[in-house]
């Protein structure tokens, strides 16, 4: 362990801005996953499978066809929206109103063989060759010293813009207000005349886009390839377990913190350390705050 | 009598939470327009069982429920409440997290996207309960009980109902405020709305009712104008013990 790098600034400063890059792109993953959770307390298995299919999309767009690489992230985030909403209606509300109140451990069950089928599907499809690109935006600037790629830039900007516009459309908009309504009480937002179950679909639906989105906007970070998705979902759950279940904003921050805890880990330490560190984070937040270090207490009458 | 002039008829209404085991039972009601009609009977008797039905929150096994001469048994709560019935569920249902006004917008979502409309009758309800446009950025959750089922009253009783289903109004409220709460139904029935009436004060209930439904075990044991049964409270209430 070399604690004397603390000493110098500029190394302070990279581990920072290595981390808090790292961080939003864990922070990113989760929000989807958490989302569902929150509104739906579906534990989506599937997830990375989706992270992976939003990697294919960017491909197939940004590299195959050569268009430019936004286009690449809008088709990854608006074909997982659809993509996601075809399977809620079509495997996730009859498995919701068919099984009763006991539907979720089906539910999560399905999506495990969801997960299963996608990553062989894509293997028969695309091959087991990974396809991936070197960068979104080349080049890199200097903050004080401290070197910052354009790509870790985009990467904040696509963070700030994603929560953001998450965060307007759960706050001003009649559907995020009947998405929060449901969340908290779905009987009495029946009641008042939202079709809930449409409210699910676009929902989930929303949450396979978030993901889409990341996958294509991380295709340089991890390749298109049908298992790339293992390491996705289990730093989705990290980021979900550690801010708080189901908290969208919680994901964010605790993506954050264990972007920064692993980066300066791994620079004080030494590589593989900053695995040991986030894994005994995890079991003391499950330990002494199970409900997540952003839960907020549960208001449902 | 002719079908128009009642509101909701119920007949040989079966239904429950599990298949093959009602809640309730070969019920058959007629609740005439613009009339209070009071639900009574002991805890697990099935009232609320039963307006959960009329709603759809509980598909019937058997039976017709005709709202306004058209039989919506099995239809979607969200379906129902859209076609203007409007139900004040047991305990409170506002959504705590969301802010009062956010509260009374969704009390709108039919008309969501008429914005005019919404915002006129969100200005109505401030008109009619001043508290609620003081707290109107407030979390509902923050707001006191009583605040509470005033914001759920004005958020079901400004889509202009038809058909109001009130299950246990005044549960938890100081004397006051459930007295207050009466003198609303009182209201409701000037104005012609039709009145579903379930509450523990079983006295106040028959007082306020037109015509009174008493429950027992999922059955309609005895039914009666108000004014008849209310000559007989003591044994009514006697046979709930």
């Amino acid at each position: 362990m070399n604690l004397e790098l603390l000493t110098y600034p500029v190394i302070v400063g990279q581990f920072f801005v290595d981390g808090l890059g790292r961080g939003l792109m864990y922070g990113l993953m989760g929000m989807g996953l958490a989302l569902i959770f929150g509104i739906m307390g579906l534990i989506n298995f599937a997830h990375g499978a989706f992270f992976m299919i939003g990697t294919y999309l960017m491909y197939t767009v940004a590299v195959q066809l050569g268009l430019p690489f936004p286009i690449g992230i809008i088709a990854a985030a608006v074909g997982l929206f659809c993509f996601g909403a075809l399977l809620e209606r079509g495997l996730i509300s009859p498995l919701r109103r068919f099984m009763g109140e006991n539907w979720l451990v089906d539910g999560y069950v399905m999506t495990i063989g969801l997960l299963i089928v996608l990553e062989n599907l894509a293997l028969i499809i695309m091959g087991p060759r990974g396809h991936g690109i070197s960068s979104l935006v080349g080049g890199r600037t200097s903050l004080f010293g401290v070197m910052v790629t354009y790509e870790r830039i985009l990467v904040l900007v696509a963070a700030i813009v994603i929560s953001g516009g998450l965060w307007a459309l759960l706050r001003f908009t009649n559907i995020g207000r009947a998405i929060r309504a449901t969340s908290e009480y779905p009987e009495a937002a029946m009641a008042l005349g939202i079709d809930t179950r449409r409210i699910y679909t676009i929902t989930f639906a929303l949450g396979s886009a978030l993901i889409g989105a990341v996958g294509g906007l991380l295709l340089s970070t991890y390749m298109a390839h049908p298992s790339i998705g293992s390491d996705v979902l289990l730093k989705s759950f990290i980021v979900v377990i550690v801010g708080g279940l189901g908290n969208v904003w919680g994901a964010m921050i605790a993506g954050i913190l264990l972007g920064l805890v692993e980066s300066y880990a791994q620079g004080i330490a030494s590589a593989g350390w900053q695995n040991s560190i986030v894994s005994a984070i995890v079991i003391l937040v499950l330990i002494f705050r199970p409900g997540g270090l952003f839960t907020k207490a549960t208001t449902r009458p | 009598m002719t079908t128009e002039s009642f509101c909701l008829q119920v007949e040989g209404l079966k239904s429950g939470y599990e298949r093959d085991v009602p809640v309730i039972e070969d019920i058959n009601m007629r609740v005439s327009s613009g009339s209070v009609t009071g639900l009574i009977g002991a805890n697990g008797a099935g009232k609320s069982s039963l307006l959960k039905t009329i709603l759809g929150y509980l598909k019937p096994e058997a039976g017709r429920i005709l709202y306004e001469g058209k039989d919506i048994a099995g239809l979607r709560p969200d379906l129902s409440s859209s076609l203007g019935i409007s139900y004040l569920m047991e305990g409170h249902s506002i959504f705590p997290g969301l802010s009062v006004e956010e509260n009374l917008l969704l009390g709108m979502w039919p008309w969501r996207r008429d914005r005019a409309r919404v915002r006129l009758a969100i200005e109505r309800a401030f008109e009619r309960a001043p508290m609620l446009r003081q707290r109107r950025r407030a979390s509902a959750g923050l707001l006191s009980g009583g605040q509470q089922r005033i914001l759920e009253l004005e958020r079901i009783y400004m889509t202009n109902p038809s058909l109001i289903m009130l299950d246990e109004p005044s549960l938890g409220l100081a004397p006051n405020l459930a007295g207050e709460m009466f003198d609303r139904i009182e209201d409701f029935r000037k104005e012609g709305i039709t009145v579903i009436l379930i509450d523990q004060n079983v006295r106040r209930v028959i007082e306020t009712s037109d015509y009174v439904y008493v429950l027992q075990l999922g059955k309609i044991m005895t039914e009666g104008k108000g004014e008849i049964l209310s000559r007989d409270v003591e044994n009514i209430v006697k046979d709930f013990i």
